[in-house]
């Protein structure tokens, strides 16, 4: 069995599969316990936009900030009793073509995320204290 | 699929940089609105949130 070097029981882990790597995008898929049909991204930002939606739906880790919009945005409705449909240990197994790095966002504080990123291949954990780094990391890793 | 966005035009003015992200205020220029943005997040769901209503 596979160890891994974060808290892979919280409940907003994703499983990012990176497939393809353009010379100004990444494609893959993006895989919850919520669902076993992956969410398949075209770029970063359908990723981060998904990423937020799930936790949003799942209302955890809970946004310190309402994000601003030029309209009077609806937010999404949190879930009642979100039911996983299978294990984390389970659908950590999913790999990308290219890489494969699981995500864990621990908060949501100063409008923008905080967390874990554990790059799978290489068993290394790197830390970020926001969205923008994030976009960093993953920049240099794949 | 994602529907086709239209385009639009953003002047976007970062004046700090704290909390490893960005703050400052973006100006949508087709409507003449500007928002302040807490992040870098914030600042590309503006952006993002500005073209979804310009496609309706």
């Amino acid at each position: 069995m596979t160890e891994y070097r974060m808290n892979i029981s919280a409940p907003n882990i994703v499983n990012v599969c990176i497939d393809q790597i353009t010379e100004t995008e990444k494609q893959g898929r993006m895989y919850d316990c919520y669902s076993r049909e992956p969410f398949r991204f075209q770029n970063e930002l359908q990723l981060m936009r998904k990423m937020e939606e799930l936790m949003d739906w799942l209302d955890y880790p809970q946004s310190s900030m309402k994000t601003r919009s030029y309209q009077k945005a609806e937010r999404e409705k949190p879930a009642d009793h979100p039911e996983k449909v299978w294990s984390c240990e389970e659908m950590l197994q999913e790999r990308g073509v290219r890489g494969t790095m699981v995500i864990h966002v621990q908060y949501r504080q100063n409008a923008t995320w905080q967390g874990k990123l554990l790059c799978v291949e290489t068993g290394e954990t790197q830390e970020f204290f926001s969205m923008l780094e994030l976009l960093k990391i993953i920049d240099n890793e794949f | 699929m994602e529907n086709k966005k239209k385009s639009g035009t953003f002047v976007v003015h970062i004046k700090c940089c704290e909390n490893a992200t960005w703050q400052g205020d973006v100006t949508w220029a087709e409507e003449n609105k500007k928002e302040s943005f807490r992040s870098a997040l914030e600042l590309i769901r503006l952006i993002d949130g500005a073209l979804d209503m310009s496609e309706e």
